[in-house]
């Protein structure tokens, strides 16, 4: 699993670290029962207080994204599913910073939708 | 609402233990120096002896309260009492690991003294001249005494060498101009002074002439107590306490 | 997180400091919870370096009091040395005829709390040399024997004072990851002060400014992120800014109609105000740890 950090997002780290590991979720690159690096190694990796990575993992335990196993690690839950659920709220993120740029660029959203579209059909040819 | 347990500060014998290794540490390249001195000093003495000479001088006190006096500077050399200094990170109070320094290198001062009485029996042995005849013409006292006011020195004063050489040169000159005005003048010396700087002739005879155990005693207390007294009260200067 | 007040780990109070007509630190309180790291961050001179001295009572301030871990610093000192680690911003170190692994066996002396096997991992992993002699190293070199010495005995506290500084990029990295490693091994509180800012930009969750002696601001990275956000701003000809905005840097654009400020504030209040002001906001732009202490700090941005 890779993780990149913004240091321009407005999103406290913790919450990064936790985006980006359901990211790896959904685009498949974590799968279920997947080790993850353990908090040390993530911190260090990423030079980030070991105490955000806690944060960020203990709030994916609660959430059910992850587990962590007696004396061998933190894993990818077996539950975890790339359901419908998991890429809407991917897409909405998505979508998200496509309205930001579009409204500081002071592009309106059906112009942005249309763009959009001819674009991805351009790519398809 | 930490449940934090503190870092004790270490004992204080294990850092005493390790100052007098790192003075005896530090000086090796002193040691190394005496040794050569001292090999040269034998063999020329040696060869006097085997000559049919008599060996050294027999009267007179050796010089050693001297050379105890520039033994702390040895010892300070790298390591500043004043200003930041690794030293003073160390979690122990700041006046107690100056004296715990000090106390070090009084150690090896101890231990070179009576090796130094060793050597001088040993060739006192060969020239014939008793031991009392010996140890009679090495002032301890003195030795150990200069030793105090030596470190007193360097922890009192943030530039000792200032003052040393300043007072020095300072009786120097007041000595030199006052020897000038009397022989071009014949008036005697106006302050006397050219009498100060060679008093301590005078105090070196004197001490070698005391007349009894009573004065002996009394000195000892009198040169220790004033070392230590100076010591303590320049060792005060680093107090971390602040009064409030 | 939950609420609850924040242990802190060093609290100081009207903390003060001349040297002669200098002013090293003026009236400053200091609060660094436990656990936090914290960086300080000001121009040379500023105060950074006196401050972390007094806390470990080698200065002594002209006024105020300082508390690390509940311990009275100015009547404990030897107690909360026996907490810190401490890499001092000089790279002159004493002991220039001792060997770097008789300093460090000198040093575990002191310290009761010494892991030896770690102060042995470090050495291997900061690439210390122990035969090597004190007064023989390069400035980077002597660093590295500082973060061993720091580090070995895992204290509670470290202040670090320019700790990257005269190291090389691959061992500055390497020296911030061991960091982050030792900080996931050990609970402590970092009290950090660098002029590369960027390197701590992840690492550190507190801030304070100091400028000439004053702690102009002091606060969460997390608020920070929230509260200190760049807007681009469209106004009309000869517009004047609504005076209870908090401004910590302003660009104007030539023509005048477009501005760029650096305010501090939650977004939704000050786009608010900008709003009823008559300015248009075209962009907010959360700053880097960088920029955001170049604009409370009084410097012009440079593009």
């Amino acid at each position: 699993m890779l993780v990149n950090l913004d240091p321009q997002d407005a999103r406290p780290l913790y919450l990064q670290i936790m985006d980006e590991v359901r990211r790896a979720v959904v685009v498949g690159t974590l799968r279920a029962e997947d080790p993850l690096p353990s908090v040390r190694e993530l911190a260090s990796e990423l030079v980030v207080n070991p105490r955000t990575v806690s944060q960020a993992y203990q709030e994916l335990e609660r959430e059910g994204v992850i587990y962590v196993r007696r004396g061998q690690g933190t894993f990818v839950s077996p539950t975890v599913r790339r359901g419908a659920g998991e890429r809407r709220s991917l897409a909405m993120a998505v979508a998200k910073r496509a309205l930001l740029e579009a409204r500081r660029n002071g592009v309106a959203v059906d112009e942005l939708v249309s763009m959009i579209q001819k674009l991805a059909a351009k790519e398809d040819e | 609402m930490s449940e934090m347990t503190l870092h004790p500060a270490p004992r204080w014998r294990d850092v005493l233990v390790e100052q007098v290794r790192i003075v005896g540490l530090s000086l090796r390249p002193v040691l190394l120096v005496v040794i050569v001195v001292l090999a040269a000093f034998t063999f020329l003495i040696a060869r006097d002896l085997l000559s049919g000479g008599e060996g050294f001088d027999s009267s007179g006190m050796f010089p050693t309260p001297l050379i105890s006096f520039l033994f702390p500077f040895a010892i300070w050399l790298h390591e500043k009492p004043f200003g930041s200094s690794f030293l003073w990170i160390f979690p122990v109070e700041r006046r107690r690991l100056a004296l715990a320094k000090v106390f070090a290198g009084f150690v090896w001062l101890a231990l070179a003294l009576a090796l130094f009485t060793a050597w001088l029996l040993a060739l006192g042995a060969l020239a014939g001249v008793g031991p009392a005849g010996t140890i009679m013409r090495i002032p301890y006292i003195g030795t150990i005494a200069t030793y105090l006011f030596g470190s007193a020195l360097l922890l009192g004063l943030r530039h000792p060498l200032k003052w040393v050489f300043g007072t020095a040169g300072l009786l120097l000159l007041v000595g030199g101009v006052s020897q000038a005005l009397e022989h071009s003048y014949g008036m005697n010396t106006l302050l006397g002074s050219s009498r100060l700087f060679f008093a301590t002739e005078r105090l070196h005879s004197a001490w070698g002439s005391l007349p009894g155990p009573g004065q002996w005693i009394l000195g000892t207390f009198l040169s220790l107590g004033a070392g230590l007294a100076a010591l303590l009260a320049a060792a005060s200067r680093h107090r971390e306490r602040r009064r409030r | 997180m939950n609420g609850l007040p924040e242990s802190f780990a060093v609290t100081t109070r009207g903390l003060s400091m001349r040297y002669g007509e200098q002013t090293a630190l003026d009236g400053v309180d200091l609060r660094i919870p436990e656990g936090a790291v914290y960086v300080l961050i000001g121009a040379n001179g500023a105060g950074k370096s006196t401050a972390m001295k007094v806390l470990l009572n080698l200065e002594r301030p002209d006024a105020g009091r300082v508390e690390v871990f509940g311990l009275d610093t100015a009547s404990h000192g030897p107690e909360v040395r026996a907490q810190a680690g401490y890499i001092p911003e000089s790279h002159e170190h004493d002991y220039k005829w001792m060997t770097c692994g008789r300093l460090i066996r000198h040093a575990a002396v002191h310290y009761p709390a010494w892991d030896h096997a770690y102060a042995e991992q470090l050495v291997r992993v900061f690439g210390v040399h122990p035969e090597r002699r004190i007064g023989t190293l390069s400035k980077g070199e002597t660093r590295r024997v500082q973060f061993v010495l720091a580090l070995a005995h895992r204290p509670p506290l470290l202040l670090l004072d320019e700790p990257t500084d005269g190291l090389d990029p691959m061992a500055r990295n390497r020296a911030l990851t061991q960091l982050a490693e030792h900080l996931a091994d050990t609970p402590t509180t970092v009290l950090i002060s660098t002029h590369h800012i960027h390197e701590v930009e992840s690492l550190a969750d507190h801030v304070g400014m100091l400028s000439a002696g004053r702690l102009v601001a002091q606060l969460s990275r997390d608020e920070m992120r929230r509260t200190v956000l760049r807007y681009r701003v469209e106004v009309p000809e000869g517009w004047q800014p609504p005076g209870e905005l908090r401004i910590a840097s302003t660009r104007r654009s030539p023509g005048g109609r477009e501005v760029q400020w650096t305010l501090v504030g939650e977004e939704r209040d000050v786009t608010a105000r900008l709003h009823a002001a008559g300015a248009t906001v075209r962009e907010v732009t959360p700053l880097a740890l960088e920029e955001a202490a170049l604009a409370f700090l009084g410097e012009e941005e440079t593009a």
